[in-house]
């Protein structure tokens, strides 16, 4: 295949792929998302699966245990 | 409505925000149920013939006539073809499926939203796994191209092409309409991996496959892609993985969070120009090389943040980690990341790439790569995702102990193996004076250990693919029984009026 074909293949979704990513800093930039970075920190806990609760436990097999109080879907321990 | 609000509004995947938050859960993970299992089951399957077309090229090293009188002139059998097809039945059909249901999953629960037309996802994964079996299957019978990871004939890639648009949408959908709050760094991992992997893998196959670039460029263009692929798509995901399960499992947030954004960067900025490194000393600009090596060395700036993140977190939560069936894989993979990053950036460098590079040891690091770092914080992640998507806990803990432990020795008596036979025989290579026949004798007991390496690591997951059976099983069969007594009900209230 011709090189000004492959050149143009390759190149222009690159540049625009490049763009994006400045576009994305720029925005975020805008948003404020760069201002504190430990924001998100907490982001993954949740009512049901909150901080300070450990979800799993091997050795309490048959029993909930600490965590009783969830509900049937928040834990990942085993039935036998 | 017109048919385009009408569009929008079947896919919009906000849950019903009247609802209290833990039903809006529940609601997120039922929502992805089914498409989660058909990615899960079909990828262990994928792994699984993957892992057993490995050992079988592993156990020709050692013994070629293998597997014996009946099957030795089978060109299906080669040593050429089972290489290739068992990488691509690892890549695309393990990895890929892996990223599909946790990546999507991850994304989900992470933006509040969920996905809504489940039809699409049965179809595109459908087809994702028909295209794979299309590539694996052509490998076999000696159909495709010789470049590592693209191995797969041009057409291919756009069943594979079309297909993972149809699933990727919904991650990008779940984030555009994620609730209101600060992005967590899971999601800016899985976000980026699933927009850098199109253009790589388009980007790979037309300069590999559809039209092949001329002399060394092709190499070039190879490396680049296998790189990029690992770097931008499996290594990313798995990251965002190990960041979503580590501090939930945990219940304590990640420790220096506030790195987290230069890691992510890091890696965006300098993975894309490490695909040289395999061609160090080889026929191509030595600009080009010194590139990539210091990028190689750059990408450690990604590795030490992560590893502080995630080695001070589990640390400090050390005995709980040990308790937790996800946090022992989780933990596994986070420690591979660190050691195998180390190993790579290490093997960059030209001193050490002229002992290295073209022996044993560079399987060795790919192994590491993807068995140790990325499969093993995907099983950590399903071993969480699996019971909550399902509701139902996982049969047996004793598969679940079967499966670390086999995974985990068997790991390392393959690394260990590779690593040290890579090693004497790159310093033997370079020996003028040994003989080839000599060197290829003295990788005997290297390969043997791998091969036994390789079994327990089959074992292990076997008992994965056995427990997951037995969950998914289990799970359809209520379902399916739940469904017939809402039949039956419904039809004895008709009876009844």
């Amino acid at each position: 295949m011709d090189w000004d074909l492959h050149r143009l293949l390759v190149i222009a979704p690159g540049t625009l792929l490049l763009c994006s990513g400045a576009y994305a800093l720029y925005w975020a930039v805008c948003a404020g998302r760069s201002r504190d970075f430990t924001r998100g920190e907490r982001a993954v806990f949740t009512e049901e699966e909150p901080e300070g609760l450990v979800l799993e436990d091997f050795s309490r097999t048959t029993s909930i245990g600490a965590n009783e109080t969830s509900s049937a879907n928040a834990l990942g321990r085993t039935a036998d | 409505m017109s048919p385009f609000a009408s569009l929008v509004a079947s896919v919009d995947p906000r849950p019903d925000t009247r609802l209290p938050e833990r039903a809006r859960l529940s609601q997120i993970d039922a929502s992805l149920r089914w498409p989660v299992v058909l990615f899960v089951v079909s990828g262990a399957g994928w792994l699984m013939l993957g892992t057993v077309l490995g050992l079988v090229a592993a156990v020709k090293l050692v013994w070629p006539d293998f597997p014996g009188i009946f099957f030795n002139n089978l060109e299906v059998l080669t040593y050429g073809r089972i290489v290739p097809a068992g990488l691509n039945a690892l890549v695309y059909g393990w990895g890929n499926n892996a990223v599909f249901a946790v990546g999507l999953w991850i994304m989900a629960r992470l933006c509040g939203t969920k996905v809504k037309d489940l039809g699409m996802l049965y179809v595109a994964g459908g087809v994702w796994n028909t295209g794979v079996l299309w590539g694996v299957g052509s490998i076999l019978v000696g159909v495709g191209t010789p470049v590592e990871w693209l191995e797969m004939p041009a057409g291919v890639a756009p069943v594979l092409a079309a297909s993972y648009a149809l699933i990727a949408v919904w991650a990008i959908l779940c984030f555009r309409y994620r609730q209101e709050g600060p992005v967590y760094v899971s999601q800016w991992y899985l976000l980026g991996a699933f927009l850098w992997f199109p253009w790589v893998y388009l980007m790979g196959e037309l300069m590999v496959a559809w039209a092949p670039a001329r002399g060394t460029v092709q190499a070039l263009a190879g490396w680049w892609y296998a790189q990029n692929a690992f770097g931008l798509w499996f290594t990313p995901a798995a990251l965002a993985a190990i960041y979503y399960c580590l501090p939930k499992v945990l219940g304590r947030p990640i420790r220096h969070y506030y790195l987290s954004a230069l890691g992510f960067v890091a890696l965006a900025m300098f993975t894309p120009w490490t695909g040289a490194r395999h061609l160090i000393y080889g026929p191509v600009p030595v600009w080009i090389q010194t590139v990539s090596i210091a990028a190689s060395m750059a990408l450690m700036l990604p590795v030490v943040v992560t590893a502080l993140n995630f080695h001070t977190t589990a640390w400090a939560g050390a005995r709980d980690v040990w308790r937790s069936p996800t946090l022992r894989f989780i933990v596994f993979g986070a420690l591979s990341y660190t050691v195998a990053s180390t190993v790579g950036a290490v093997t960059a460098l030209r001193s050490v790439s002229v002992t290295t590079e073209f022996t044993q040891f560079m399987t060795g690091y790919g192994a590491h790569g993807f068995y140790a770092f990325f499969t093993m914080a995907m099983f950590g992640a399903i071993y969480f995702m699996m019971p909550r998507v399902l509701e139902r806990e996982w049969p047996s803990a004793i598969l679940i102990h079967a499966h670390f432990w086999a995974t985990g020795l068997g790991i390392g008596m393959v690394l260990v193996a590779l690593y040290l036979g890579g090693w004497s025989q790159g310093v033997a290579m370079n020996d003028a004076s040994v003989p080839f026949l000599a060197l290829v004798k003295a990788m005997l007991p290297m390969n043997v250990l791998a091969i036994v390496g390789g079994l327990l690591v089959l074992l292990g997951q076997a008992a994965f693919m056995l427990n997951l059976l037995a969950l998914a099983g289990v799970a359809a069969a209520m379902e399916l029984l739940s469904l017939l007594a809402k039949a039956s009900g419904v039809a004895l209230g008709e009876e009844g009026a």
